[in-house]
């Protein structure tokens, strides 16, 4: 379980967070919705531990927790599953398990084939699959995720959301996704919140439902329609 | 077919080059203006007599010496300062300096401090490269990808696999560059440090002994010699060392990607 408690961040030039309160259960999606510089990804950033909040609390009794950026971050050095096993590596795994565990990961993320290419000899879906890989690779119970499919193309971007629906449900993980797309936080979601501008105060908390596997589209449609008034001041004009 | 095109050019302007030079040596003395011809008699002879394989051999243990070393120290050094900024700012003043320091007079330090015949040429070539290495290796450092230190940061990456994994791999593109102009001022030097401390051994030694008889081919067959050795080290060992290093660079030379 993760909470935040009266959160607040400032980096100097003016606060960027104010008055947080949040509480994340095993395995529950929590989407994260604002405006670009709202404050999202320092929201992420102190979920991780990267920087310590100003103000206010932070208790995180998860095991182990992943990151996906909103670029793949890839080591251009490194194949695609010597960089799914990276975070393996660093945790101290042997070879053998490292190239067994990146393998299941390779075929379950439809990179077959591509197990042994450099980052720059893939395209910009696969190489965020690689980053997903990556993070999933170590077993996280948490996953933060910084609007990840954010540079992909929309056909694309639904095909990723499914997949990572799936991918969390398997392994009853976590995850605090960050999105401005609000379709997207719907889809994703088991609850939501709205930030407002900044300094990103929460200006919302919608429960949502799960994403049905048939009719998602029309769901998504329905439920964004249905929220919009509650979640409409964190997108002025 | 665009790397043949560059090889066809290069040789022409070789040849030009060569073609050139002879038409020079014609209007002058050979034992003032050597024709290419005869730096080539000049050569065969100092192969025959034995007196050139000896030479190589001996400046060229002497120039990977000092070149292994500043290459070590500069490389640490550059990586360490790179991560501390505090000794960044405190070695830098103190490289600077020592990148002013003309190579000569290091040679008339070195040849008051060590051996003239083995460490004199190996401390100069090393003090003298070692700035090089060390400015490369710390810029590299500096440029470093930030998000990818943040994601080893977040995966609880150990300090040594950080060195190893992330900051070593992108310092080797970093530093390659420098390495090519370090090993070619290290010959350089090498050559200027035999020759001024009088050493008995070494391609510096063959010179010096062609100046004092006068012989200006055989001064010209030690100049090709290691023009020859300078290039032979970057297309033979630093080139194939950096393709088998960095594997992932293959396919991103060049435009295409």
């Amino acid at each position: 379980m993760l909470t935040m408690t009266g959160v607040g961040h400032d980096f100097g030039s003016g606060p960027v967070l104010e008055g947080i309160d949040l509480r994340l259960e095993p395995g529950q999606v929590l989407a994260i919705v604002g405006r670009s510089g709202c404050g999202k990804t320092t929201l992420l950033q102190i979920a991780s531990g990267l920087i310590a909040p100003t103000r206010g609390r932070v208790e995180n009794r998860f095991r182990r927790l992943a990151y996906v950026f909103q670029e793949p971050r890839l080591l251009p050095w490194r194949t695609a599953w010597q960089n799914i096993a990276f975070g393996l590596k660093a945790a101290g795994a042997s070879a053998g398990e490292q190239r067994r565990v990146a393998s299941a990961l390779i075929e379950r993320l439809g990179l077959s084939g591509a197990a042994d290419r450099y980052p720059h000899e893939l395209s910009g879906g696969m190489r965020q699959r690689v980053a997903l890989g990556r993070a999933l690779a170590i077993e996280p119970d948490l996953l933060l995720l910084d609007e990840p499919f954010g540079a992909l193309d929309p056909g694309l971007r639904a095909d990723m959301q499914r997949l990572l629906l799936d991918l969390l449900a398997e392994r009853q993980v976590a995850a605090l996704f960050v999105t401005h797309d609000l379709t997207e936080a719907v889809r994703m979601g088991d609850a939501l919140i709205a930030l407002s501008p900044a300094p990103g105060r929460i200006i919302a908390r919608v429960p949502l439902g799960r994403t049905p596997r048939t009719d998602a589209d029309a769901y998504v449609h329905r439920t964004v329609a249905a929220i919009w008034p509650q979640v409409s001041a964190a997108y002025p004009d | 077919m665009k790397r043949s095109a560059g090889l066809v050019w290069g040789l022409l302007g070789i040849g030009l080059s060569l073609a050139a030079w002879h038409l020079i040596a014609l209007q002058y003395p050979p034992w003032a203006v050597p024709s290419p011809a005869d730096v080539a008699r000049e050569l065969a002879r100092l192969v025959r007599e034995g007196v050139l394989f000896a030479a190589v051999g001996v400046t060229t243990v002497r120039t990977l010496a000092g070149f292994g070393l500043a290459v070590l120290l500069g490389g640490v050094s550059g990586l360490v300062a790179g991560l501390l900024p505090p000794l960044r700012q405190a070695l830098a003043p103190v490289v600077t300096a020592i990148q002013g320091v003309p190579p000569v007079a290091l040679i008339i330090v070195a040849l008051l401090w060590f051996d003239a015949n083995s460490s004199a040429p190996v401390f100069t070539i090393t003090v003298a490269v070692l700035p090089i290495i060390f400015a490369a290796a710390l810029e590299g450092t500096r440029a470093v990808d930030r998000g990818l230190v943040e994601m080893a940061t977040v995966f609880r990456t150990p300090r040594r696999m950080l060195v190893t994994d992330v900051y070593l791999p992108h310092l080797l593109s970093y530093l390659f560059p420098a390495l090519v102009s370090g090993l070619g001022l290290a010959w350089k030097v090498a050559l200027l440090a035999e020759l001024m401390a009088g050493s008995r051994t070494g391609m510096g030694a063959g010179l010096g002994m062609a100046r004092v008889n006068l012989n200006v081919a055989g001064m010209f067959a030690w100049i090709a010699v290691v023009v020859i050795l300078l290039l032979a080290m970057e297309h033979l060992l630093l080139r194939p060392l950096k393709r088998r290093l960095e594997p992932w660079q293959r396919g991103r030379e060049g435009g295409g990607g």
